[in-house]
């Protein structure tokens, strides 16, 4: 397909580009990459009136050490993420999960900002983003404000960004030693979303669990903390036996989606199997 | 004789593993793809197509569309009523067989989510897609068709209503006494398999371009059948055959999708008899998912009776067969291509099958890679294991008491065919070797000895399939429309260059490298001094094209015959010009020689050269080379090979992981070996995605819901395991190259061995099947409910959550 | 498929009941939702539904084909086509009131057939989506069957299709948002240049071009943040429908539009800002109708915004344009504002199927 007709702008820098956005109105779209937009656009089932490419913004592209976070400039494509020797000493959650993403094609265009701002639950990165505590740092003509990840993804495919604001960067706070991450992630082939995908960072603490931060992708209208597992573990010991009995609450509270790939009560089940499995791997 | 027959220097291309020289234009994209081609000013057509699986249409107003900018005409189907004829139905199986008529565009009714129903022509692409939204219609819905078994019910709600009836046709062929075979058999198995619908996925999206050149026609098609397609447009619209050109440029993949007759093709055509300027379609991705004809789709019913030993008495199978909602060029046909291979490599004294045609209001059905083998032989191959596991014997060893033994061939099977050679046994020792077959038994007892929670199966295909289609006879006896020759034609330039024209048209397979493989052996000419022509019925005029493994085994032996035409013209003129005998000449690399006075020769290039001057002929030859032949085999031939799959099955997750694959092939003589790797990875890969991946699934209101590649899953190698691959070679008897075929095999082979190997590890939990394809939501479900086809518990029917035929659900169709 | 949904509210079915025939007041519990026209017993109107990045308009009819008092049943049957697209939906919603300890349970039953692209996929787009929206409509009508009195049928602003004058957009004033400075009007008018130099906005330097432009855009964007002073454009301050009218309008104001916004075809350009940053004030007014759910002000400016869009759009092909422009008109906040009540039916049932979390099928 083809999309329909829209205007195109493509700023070269932040303050060109929320000026853009705040002149474009509310069906303006900001084209950061691609990945989850053009398809969108392509089937017709978005119809944005201009698209704001940031393509060229290229400050929004820095991967910068800020002390006790780190700061992922919102176009910094995957690819680049993956690579980055920062990213991967400070926030290895986020190098493993983004290396799931799709395909190497995609992940030369997809980018941090654009997977985030979609607030998609299916994507790998919201639930990443949430396991993290990750700020968000956006702007529009009114100004700069930050927002904590719990506050972003508001619901399916919305985050609390106002149709005028520019998501800049993401500030992660930095996980330091004795933690461990990883990513798990349930789809059926390489490229498909995940059916249920578990990002998990834990520290270990004089052989127990000292704290556990958990959040599941495709879970929910967004991504979903599993807080009652981060308190069941906390404290306890490493031990398969203990995930797997604080896993069990993994899915409390969660609502999931049924559809073609899975039905809610699967999800479910997957839920409290993958969330044992990432513990055991982010702690050992 | 063979090709290996002229001796060691002759055999220099036949069998050499040679990369293809058309790939690196194929792979750029720097050629001609349909798409790639727009003469000056081309018109763009875009369709509008039915949101509905079954409706009325009550109203279609083009007149906002016809404003839009750029927009040059809008047509709906009832505009173009009385020139659009009908799409052509080539194979009417049964006498009695309900045949509706199908408009390329609709008029009245639509049958499918996607039929065409309008179209708009425009100056670009871009107009022509922004102005279907302009065109209003109003449709009555009428209930959707979903479910063939519904479908067949008394009072059931029907496809097309003048029918009365949802059924197309009933099939039937029986041998032996299968009552008697059944009465007081040991063993019965009665097991009833869904085949799922699978979308045909070629990387080249359908494309097609006409131009009309005053009264006649040059039309371009992304298609396989050149040749077919302009009889059929010839005969669909009337426009005499002659006044016709079709062009299949270089076509990206067809995998049988483009083994049709399709309605864009016809109103391209008509569109450019109207408006007198070049007009070109190309569908997208989702255009294409939902209106290419699909493949599969079968319900299977089978009972297997059998001895205590394991030898099997007789087969009983009874199929249902989804046409879709018309029947196109050979879809009542495809399931009966499996009739004669359920019986597999194995004997039996009785064979009964019966097969009806069902409509739908879903996309048509028609040949998908291997068309009607894949699923006799998915379904005689999981007989096989249940046998196995019902007499508590290996799966090897069950198929060892029942399969033709090499000294038997050749065999006449229940199913009526001859098989012509075969050697199941090395083929099989091979495979055993290849895999390690006891380590990995010894590896699954351990495993379940320790109750690992990742499960390890073993799963076997001794597989056949018949190839080189068709005998025309044969195809005579099946009421088809048409024979099953190949021909080609040899032409020897004064330069001592060849042209070779082949009836064949390629897609991917390779023929320009291996035709002139062959031909290099025939003549004795460099491979690089050989060109391979084909796909333009102005350039190769004779021809049933590509499709069934028929290239090489039908296409490939008319080769051989005019490159032997040939070298016998060639003989005569050497002769003169030697002053020998015919007789006294050897022919050897290329050069005539006096026997016994090697110095003295002519190369078939100086003979080329000596034809054209014409100065110096025999008298009464006529001055050129050039030869042609056309070669109707007398029978199928007939590859098998032995394939096994052992596979890992997360039994907390139901996620399958294959962990090792052999695939051991007989297909007989090999033209170019890496030709054959290339088309086993491929078929492997298509085979196991129905095992694992692929469904087109839709809703009970017949909304297909897999129209994009986020919800099709077509696995990348990123998803394959690593194949290990062999070969045994048993020359085919029926030909004279002894080639066999090998576009389908891997493809034939491999969905039953996947499966096999799933169910095999999950036998101690009680479970005996696991519906296709195997998601992980299925085998957890399997493993929960312990047995079954994949577990219930989802909820039938509906667009939502797992249902109707999700791929949660529990399969298929009911 | 078939829907099943019911919900508490708490009043007496007495009180419920007759809110429950009067489809301006249950449309206008709709978001996204427009009534268009009422003829007779059928009722023509549209939906805009919106998540993320995608919309899906539906425009359709409606029509209570059954109402019996003795067992408190309405049967509504509703048609509607995408805006857009080839797809449909319709529905037969079957609506019953149950007393219950003095509040009145309604039981909704619906028989819905959604076709087109959003039945085409795997995932759900429109019980996802469909999920908000009823939150937001259950609340709204809980809101209306509660306070019978509250304003039930607000003008309903027949057409805003109408090509009026954009600029005069007087339906605003009615919509009592306040609207701050005209002076956005202004000067998109001067700013017709813009027009002309599509391309413009592509470059940083458009700015600097087109600076007057720009600039009011900046204005407006600012009243929308909330900030009245912002120079709103006339049409962002009117209310909705304003804009809606506005918009058709402003084909006119498209082609003279400032705005400069860069867009690289001519017919494209967004009009001016004037319309972009509408309104700031329009929660407002809606809080003052006491509207259910808390409309986003995001979706109020947003729908002025389109605005712009659409009337460039205008200009290059008309009549469509028109019934889709409309269609995005139809914010959330619209619908409880202004006017335009919508189609009950259309939303009504949508409405039902969003609410219907599982389905029973076939």
């Amino acid at each position: 397909m083809i999309p329909a007709t829209f205007d195109y702008v493509r700023p070269g820098t932040v303050d060109e580009a929320v000026t853009a956005l705040a002149d474009a109105g509310e069906d303006a779209k900001i084209l950061a990459g691609g990945q989850s937009l053009m398809p969108l656009l392509r089937l017709r089932l978005a119809y944005p009136d201009s698209l704001i490419d940031l393509d060229r913004v290229d400050p929004l592209r820095e991967i910068r050490d800020e002390g006790d976070t780190l700061m992922i400039g919102a176009m910094a494509t995957h690819h680049q993420v993956v690579r980055d020797p920062l990213v991967r000493e400070f926030a290895p959650l986020i190098a493993r999960a983004t290396e799931t993403v799709a395909d190497p094609a995609v992940r030369h265009r997809g980018t941090f900002g654009g997977s985030l701002a979609h607030a998609d639950p299916a994507g790998d990165l919201p639930a990443v983003a949430l396991a993290l505590d990750a700020v968000f740092l956006v702007r529009s003509v009114r100004g700069e404000r930050e927002i904590p990840a719990a506050d972003f993804f508001v619901d399916w495919m919305t985050s609390a960004m106002e149709p005028d604001e520019l998501l800049l960067s993401v500030r992660i706070p930095k996980l330091g030693a004795g933690w461990g991450a990883h990513y798990e992630k349930f789809h059926r082939t390489a490229q498909a979303w995940a059916i249920v995908g578990v990002a998990c960072a834990v520290r270990r603490e004089n052989g127990t669990v000292g704290e556990a931060r958990i959040a599941l992708t495709n879970m929910g209208s967004t991504p979903v903390r599993a807080s009652e597992v981060e308190r069941a573990v906390a404290g306890g010991a490493v031990s398969e036996a203990a995930f797997r009995s604080a896993a069990e609450h993994a899915a409390d509270g969660a609502e999931p989606p049924a559809d073609l790939h899975g039905s809610s009560e699967y999800r479910r089940h997957l839920a409290t199997v993958l969330t044992a499995r990432a513990l055991a791997a982010a702690a050992s | 004789m063979t090709a290996t027959a002229e001796g060691p220097a002759a055999a220099k291309e036949v069998g050499a593993p040679r990369k293809r020289s058309e790939d690196a234009r194929l792979v750029t994209g720097r050629t001609r793809w349909t798409d790639n081609i727009t003469p000056a000013g081309t018109l763009h057509v875009a369709f509008l197509r039915s949101p509905h699986a079954h409706a009325r249409i009550t109203r279609v107003d083009t007149s906002p569309a016809r404003e839009h900018p750029g927009v040059v005409t809008v047509l709906s189907g009832s505009d173009i009523a009385d020139e659009q004829g009908a799409l052509p139905c080539a194979w009417v199986v049964t006498e009695d067989m309900k045949h509706p008529d199908h408009p390329p565009m609709a008029v009245a009714e639509v049958r499918y989510v996607g039929e065409p129903v309008a179209c708009v022509v425009a100056r670009d692409r871009y107009a022509a897609i922004d102005a279907l939204e302009e065109i209003d219609v109003d449709y009555e819905p009428l209930p959707a068709v979903t479910d063939m078994e519904d479908a067949l019910a008394e009072g059931a709600d029907l496809v097309h209503t003048g029918l009365g009836t949802n059924k197309s046709y009933t099939w039937v062929f029986e041998n032996g006494d299968l009552d008697a075979a059944l009465r007081d058999a040991p063993v019965v198995l009665e097991r009833r398999y869904v085949q799922q619908r699978l979308i045909p996925s070629a990387m080249e999206p359908r494309a097609v371009l006409c131009v009309p050149e005053g009264e006649e026609f040059t039309l371009y098609s992304s298609t396989q059948i050149p040749h077919i397609l302009r009889l059929m447009l010839a005969t669909v619209t009337g426009i005499p055959e002659h006044r016709l050109r079709v062009v299949a440029p270089d076509v990206g993949g067809g995998f049988g999708s483009k083994l049709q007759v399709y309605g864009e093709e016809v109103i391209a055509l008509l569109l450019a008899r109207r408006l007198g300027r070049p007009v070109k379609w190309t569908e997208s991705r989702s255009e294409g998912n939902m209106t290419v004809h699909h493949g599969r789709d079968q319900i299977q019913r089978l009972t297997l009776a059998a001895e205590r030993d394991g030898r099997i008495r007789g087969l009983k199978v009874d199929l249902l067969a989804d046409m879709g909602a018309y029947l196109m060029l050979v879809t009542p046909g495809i399931p009966l291509l499996g009739a004669f291979m359920f019986n597999g490599i194995y004997k039996m004294d009785a064979y009964s099958f019966t097969c009806s045609g069902v409509f739908t209001t879903k996309t048509p059905t028609d040949a998908y890679r291997g068309a009607g083998r894949p699923e006799a032989t998915y379904a005689i191959e999981r007989l096989m294991d249940e046998l196995a596991a019902e007499l508590d014997l290996d799966p090897i060893e069950v198929r060892r008491r029942n399969w033709i033994g090499h000294e038997e061939f050749p065999y006449e099977t229940v199913a009526g065919l001859t098989y012509d050679s075969g050697d199941y046994e090395s083929a099989t020792e091979k495979a055993l070797g290849l895999f390690d077959y006891d380590a990995l038994r010894a590896e699954q007892a351990a495993r379940r000895e320790r109750r690992d929670p990742v499960q390890l199966g073993i799963g076997v295909s001794t597989f056949t399939e018949m190839c080189g289609i068709a005998p025309s006879r044969v195809l005579g006896s099946l009421s088809y429309g048409a024979g099953g020759w190949e021909h080609a034609a040899v032409r020897v330039l004064p330069s001592g260059k060849v042209e070779v024209v082949t009836g064949t048209s390629p897609h991917g397979q390779g023929h320009e490298t291996a035709w002139a493989q062959i031909t290099a052996d025939r003549l004795g000419v460099p491979f690089e001094d050989v060109k391979v022509l084909h796909g333009d019925t102005a350039v190769s005029p004779k021809g049933m094209d590509t499709y069934g493994s028929r290239s090489l085994a039908v296409g490939g032996i008319a080769l051989s015959s005019a490159c032997d035409k040939v070298v016998d013209k060639a003989r005569r003129v050497a002769a003169h010009l030697l002053e020998a005998a015919e007789t006294d000449l050897d022919f050897d690399g290329g050069r005539f020689s006096v026997r016994g006075v090697p110095e003295e020769g002519r190369t078939i290039q100086e003979i080329a050269s000596a034809a054209f001057t014409a100065h110096d002929l025999p008298d009464g030859l006529e001055p050129s080379l050039d030869s042609d032949a056309t070669f109707d085999p007398e029978n199928f031939s007939f590859p098998h090979g032995t394939h096994l799959c052992a596979a890992e099955v997360d039994t907390e997750t139901g996620m399958v992981r294959i962990h090792r694959y052999v695939a051991v092939d007989d297909v007989g003589k090999v033209v170019n070996p890496l030709i054959v790797e290339g088309q086993v990875h491929g078929g492997l890969a298509q085979g196991i995605a129905q095992a694992l991946y692929e469904e087109a699934v839709y809703d009970a209101e017949g909304n297909l819901t897999t129209t994009t590649m986020a919800d099709y899953l077509v696995p990348s190698a990123a998803d394959l395991p690593h194949f290990i691959t062999g070969r045994t070679e048993t020359p085919a008897t029926s030909n004279p190259l002894g080639v066999k075929g090998v576009g389908e095999a891997g493809t034939i082979a491999s969905t039953p061995a996947v499966v096999n190997a799933i169910v095999d590890a999950l036998r101690p939990y009680g479970v005996h099947d696991v519906a296709m394809p195997c998601t992980p939501e299925r085998v957890w479900r399997a493993l929960r409910s312990g047995s079954g086809t994949g577990g219930s518990g989802a909820p039938p029917g509906g667009t939502a959550p797992g249902a109707g035929g999700g791929l949660g659900s529990e399969g298929g169709t009911r | 498929m078939e829907l099943d949904h019911d919900f508490t509210v708490p009043v007496p079915v007495d009180q419920a009941w007759p809110v429950l025939l009067d489809v301006e007041r249950v449309a206008a519990c709709m978001p996204g939702a427009t009534l268009d026209s009422t003829e007779g017993e059928e009722y023509t109107g549209r939906l805009k539904v919106k998540v993320g990045a995608m919309t899906i308009t539906y425009r359709g009819t409606a029509r209570i084909v059954s109402a019996d008092e003795a067992s408190r049943s309405v049967t509504l049957e509703a048609a509607a086509k995408e805006a857009r697209g080839s797809g449909t939906a319709s529905a037969t919603i079957q609506a019953q009131l149950h007393e219950e300890d003095g509040t009145t349970r309604v039981t909704v039953q619906t028989k819905l057939n959604v076709t087109g692209r959003p039945a085409q996929f795997g995932r759900n787009i429109l019980s996802e989506v469909g999920s908000k929206i009823v939150a937001r409509f259950a609340k709204a009508l809980a809101a209306e069957l509660e306070s019978p009195g509250a304003a039930p049928t607000t003008p309903t602003k027949a057409e805003p299709k109408p090509p009026t004058k954009p600029t005069t957009t007087p339906e605003p004033s009615t919509a009592t948002t306040p609207k701050p400075d005209t002076t956005a009007k202004p000067d998109a008018p001067a700013k017709p240049d813009a027009t002309a130099k599509p391309e413009a906005t592509a470059k940083p330097d458009a700015p600097a071009k087109s600076d007057a432009a720009a600039k009011p855009a900046v204005a407006a964007k600012l009243a929308g943040a909330g900030k009245p002073d912002a120079a709103a454009e006339p049409d962002a301050a009117a209310t909705a429908d304003a804009t809606a009218k506005a918009e058709s309008a402003s084909e006119a104001e498209a082609s003279s539009a400032p705005e400069a916004s860069a867009s690289p075809k001519p017919e494209g350009e967004k009009s001016g800002e004037s319309d972009t940053k509408p309104s700031a004030e329009p929660e407002s007014e809606v809080s003052a109708k006491a509207a259910p759910s808390k409309p986003s002000e995001a979706e109020v400016p947003e729908a002025a915004a389109s605005r712009g869009r659409h009337a460039a759009e205008a200009t290059r092909a008309q009549p469509v344009d028109d019934a889709i422009d409309l269609l995005e008109f139809a914010g959330p906040s619209l619908a409880k504002r202004a006017a335009p009540v919508l189609g009950a039916g259309v939303a009504l049932f949508l409405a039902v199927r969003f609410l219907a979390r599982r389905r029973k099928s076939r």
